[in-house]
């Protein structure tokens, strides 16, 4: 039982020797040159008087109004009361700060309006009641300690009671004094400077000092106020007591501060610092005491500045900075010209200066801000290439325009590094649209209003109307999406596809997907369009046709002859028209519209009576009227009298009449057409030589215009008008004169053909046959 | 066998006794060590607020603190003490800054007192050369004063060591202090 005793005993004196040793802890980051930055002494949005109320209630639990609890905290039995009374203090009641009010003012609220009206953080003058009086914290307070609240001296010769004395006054006073070494103000005097002072440990000048540099205004004014730093007995004390040489008053001004607000730092850009002019709304970056003023949000987040806090500052601050003009994207230093970008520096090198269109030679718009905002604030980026990344689309940056790059493979075409890829902000990016970089062949529009074109990788070609689109079967082409280029306001130099094309010499029509040639016999029917070269790589896309003399465009049909196009418009003719080479070309209407339009087409044996009043009827024959000059013609040659169709004269000038009329005739294939008083009979052209026929008498026809099957002439001729008989060989026909002879040249078996004189007449005679 | 009780007890609890010495010491020696940090708990001030505010009652150093500023901060100038054979008071002066920026000469001065009606005196002296003179009136802060000066252009001295004596005088109080200033 004693050994567990006594264990137990040797756990709880240990834990409580450790626990309740209320063993000081130095101070932590006090620097006697920057006590607390000027951005935190003087924000006064810290904190409204709810905030500052609900502080000072958190601080006193319980106020010792009627001074009756112990006065332990000085080792005393008597009660705060009675100790008061000892001391010669004032008697209860104490009303403790969270409660006090002055004028019917509370004690917040006054923090508050003098906050406001000083521009000093609330929480500056908080921490001033409690290092001055301990206000915030005593349960206790002595109505001496608001007399004195932030323990502003009264100078002898002054008004103290009503000018100095009192919380309300005191408060004032202090934050009074702050504002004006905050602003400089040129008649307020110092015993400090920015910069090296002598600033000493305790009011004991035996003690000595140091050498401090104040960095700033807020730290002056605190020295201002107490003109002692902490030596290092007083840090190594916390909250506690140090040496015969030490003092309290800044020490515990940052150890309250920064307990019960955060830390007296305001962050700002390695290097400088942010100015705002409460006058005018201003922000300056001020570097090297020289001010610059910032012209618009895009550059301050171009340098990264947004993400700090600004400092309100007095014309009077401002005006003794030297003013360094307007804060441009452009730096220089040493080491050349430097663009900024998104908190970054980028060397720009003569060439990049001229491609990104900056201004590097033009003084003006260069700035030179500190070294160590240069080189330790900002990145250092590469330097800068001529490839930008905008908006989701690469450029290529050339005389101060950006270029798009229609795609990647145009990126590569060109030879153009993205590695590293340099993304310029907006402000940086406001270039104008230069022309569209592309290699790639593809139909492509710039804008949505813009005409077709076609790219055949280096050139641009216009396509005009939808005809030509579908002609050229630009269809099957690749559709290019680009983006958007100078070219959407200012089309690109292009020459227009035309469906007249010159290629090895020979002439074709684009028409409908083909590229159809045109026969040496009708090219002068285009001879009023220029034919030219068109691109190969469109050209290879279309299937080959040669176009035929017969053609259609929707909805008719038209013969074609070397001058003229013909409508053809009955089935009649149409069976007869020439399909040849590949059957009816088909030509789209577009093509063939100056080509003068004749006759419509009348095919070679139709039957034709003019409205001349003569009542000649014709025959078509080898695209001419030819003249049937007998019905016994007429149904020689076998003509349907129910065929005979009435024209108009006008015909004439394409279907002129012939100078001879039917009767004999030779076609083109060596065959002779006769015409006898008993009929018409051919004869083949090698039978024909052997009967001595004379050619001479013989008019060309067109063999398809006989309507009946034509029997050939035989051998042996029989002359109906005088019964003579004749047989045909050896190039001539000899009158066979005996029956023995007759016979003798096989005349019994042959079958005669029976003529007439006239026939005869078309035959070389020769020697009789006896 | 029967062992004897008494004989036991008195050994057993001197080991005791002293294994628990042993344990207390070996504490004090650990807390002293490590400031009081047992096992990670600690009574030093409240941790880091990120900037927000604290509103945690006050700790006992803080109201240690306070109390000890209860009847006036003690960060006040000494009074000014009676000099003998005089009917002013010394008061404590001191030159507190004496910088050259760039073509200007910065004196500054604090005198241990509130006065808002006084006479400051600069002296700048240099064997060979003539002194240059300068007074100023005394601004009032809130425990002490400052002289209303002094910014010398150097043109009006000559390169070198110069000695720069302040003089306060007002109806009550006088004071002075020198300091050594090197002229670029």
């Amino acid at each position: 039982m004693i050994y567990l005793a006594l264990f137990l005993g040797t756990i709880l004196t240990v834990s409580s020797v450790a626990i309740n040793t209320v063993y000081a802890s130095p101070v932590v980051g006090f620097n006697a040159g920057r006590i607390i930055d000027d951005g935190v002494f003087t924000n006064s949005f810290s904190m409204n008087v709810s905030q500052i109320q609900a502080f000072l209630n958190s601080k006193v639990a319980a106020c010792d109004t009627s001074g009756t609890q112990l006065a332990s905290e000085y080792g005393s039995n008597l009660t705060h009361a009675q100790y008061a009374a000892s001391k010669g203090w004032p008697a209860p009641p104490y009303i403790c700060l969270k409660s006090y009010s002055e004028n019917s003012i509370s004690a917040a609220q006054i923090i508050y309006n003098i906050s406001q009206q000083y521009q000093i953080n609330p929480q500056v003058l908080i921490v001033l009641l409690q290092k001055e009086q301990g206000l915030v914290t005593d349960t206790w307070p002595l109505s001496t300690q608001y007399r004195g609240a932030t323990g502003y001296g009264c100078p002898d010769t002054a008004p103290c009671d009503t000018t100095y004395y009192g919380f309300t006054n005191q408060v004032t006073w202090s934050a009074k004094m702050f504002r004006a070494v905050l602003d400089n103000s040129p008649t307020w005097y110092s015993p400090y400077v920015l910069g090296n002072n002598t600033i000493q440990w305790s009011p004991n000048s035996a003690c000595g000092g140091s050498t401090v540099n104040i960095q700033n205004r807020a730290t002056q004014a605190l020295y201002d106020y107490t003109p002692y730093q902490p030596n290092q007995a007083a840090l190594n004390a916390g909250y506690g007591t140090g040496d015969a040489c030490s003092a309290y008053g800044n020490r515990n001004f940052y150890l309250y501060f920064t307990d019960w607000f955060g830390s007296t730092q305001f962050p700002q850009p390695i290097g400088a610092s942010l100015y705002y002019q409460q006058s005018s709304g201003a922000i300056y970056l001020v570097s090297n005491s020289t001010k610059y003023y910032i012209p618009s949000w895009q550059v301050m987040t171009n340098y990264k500045l947004d993400i700090f806090p600004t400092m309100p500052v007095s014309d009077n601050v401002l005006s003794s900075l030297t003013d360094g003009g307007s804060l441009s994207n452009l730096l220089w230093d040493t080491g050349g010209v430097y663009l900024v970008n998104d908190g970054a520096r980028y060397h720009v090198s003569s060439d990049m200066c001229t491609a990104w269109g900056l201004s590097c030679f033009d003084s003006t718009k260069l700035t030179a801000l500190s070294s160590v905002f240069q080189t330790q604030y900002l990145k250092q980026g590469s330097s800068l290439t001529n490839v930008a990344y905008i908006n989701g689309i690469l450029y290529k940056m050339s005389d101060g325009s950006k270029q798009p790059i229609a795609n990647p493979k145009t990126l590569s075409d060109l030879g153009l590094n993205t590695t590293p890829v340099f993304v310029p902000t907006a402000v940086n990016a406001q270039q104008p649209l230069g022309v569209l970089l592309l290699t790639t062949p593809g139909v492509l529009q710039f804008s949505s209003t813009s005409p077709l074109y076609y790219f055949d990788g280096s050139a641009y070609y216009l396509v005009q109307d939808m005809n030509s689109y579908y002609d050229w079967s630009l269809n099957r082409v690749a559709n290019l999406s680009v983006p958007e280029s100078s070219y959407s306001k200012t089309l690109p130099s292009s020459t227009p596809l035309i469906p007249w094309v010159l290629s090895n010499g020979k002439k074709y029509i684009i028409d409908q997907a083909r590229k159809v040639a045109i026969p040496d016999a009708l090219t002068t029917l285009w001879s009023d369009k220029q034919f030219v070269s068109q691109p190969d790589s469109l050209l290879n896309n279309l299937s080959s046709d040669t176009l035929s003399t017969t053609i259609w465009t929707n909805p008719y049909v038209y013969y074609l002859d070397a001058s003229k196009k013909h409508h053809v418009t009955r089935p009649e003719d149409f069976a007869s028209l020439s399909t040849a080479p590949s059957g009816v070309s088909a030509l789209r209407s577009d093509k063939i519209t100056t080509i003068s339009q004749g006759t419509d087409y009348i095919a070679d044996g139709r039957l034709v009576a003019l409205d001349d009043g003569s009542g000649k009827i014709y025959v078509v024959n080898n695209h001419k009227l030819t003249y049937i000059p007998s019905p016994g013609v007429f149904n020689a040659y076998g003509f349907d009298w129910g065929s005979i169709q009435s024209y108009s004269s006008t015909i004439l000038s394409d279907y002129p009449v012939d100078t001879t009329a039917l009767g004999n005739g030779a076609s083109s294939d060596n065959t002779f057409f006769i015409t006898t008083s008993t009929g018409l009979y051919q004869l083949p052209g090698a039978l024909a030589s052997d009967f001595g026929i004379l050619p001479t008498s013989f008019n060309s026809i067109n063999k398809s215009i006989i309507k009946k099957s034509v029997p050939t002439l035989t051998r042996y001729l029989y002359n109906i008008d005088d019964g003579a008989i004749y047989y045909a060989s050896g190039e001539a026909i000899h009158h066979v004169m005996t029956y023995s002879a007759f016979r003798a040249y096989g005349g019994s078996t042959q079958s005669l053909t029976a003529v007439d004189s006239n026939t005869i007449r078309l035959f070389t005679i020769s020697q009789p046959l006896y | 066998m029967k062992y004897s009780a008494k004989k036991l007890f008195p050994r057993k609890l001197i080991i005791a006794t002293s294994l628990s010495l042993v344990l207390i010491i070996g504490a004090l020696t650990y807390v002293y060590a490590f400031h009081g940090n047992l096992f990670g708990w600690t009574t030093n001030k409240a941790s880091s607020n990120d900037g927000a505010i604290n509103y945690e009652p006050a700790t006992p150093e803080q109201q240690q603190a306070g109390t000890t500023v209860k009847t006036g901060s003690s960060d006040t100038p000494a009074a000014p003490t009676t000099s003998p054979g005089s009917t002013l008071k010394n008061v404590q002066v001191t030159i507190t800054a004496a910088n050259q920026n760039g073509s200007t000469l910065q004196i500054r001065a604090l005198i241990g007192a509130v006065e808002n009606t006084g006479t400051c005196t600069l002296v700048l002296s240099r064997s060979g050369q003539s002194s240059v003179i300068k007074t100023a009136g005394i601004q009032a802060l809130s425990s002490t004063s400052t002289c209303q000066g002094f910014d010398i252009q150097t043109s009006e001295l000559s390169p070198g060591t110069w000695g720069a004596l302040i003089t306060y005088s007002s109806s009550t109080l006088t004071g002075s202090a020198t300091k050594s200033i090197t002229i670029q």
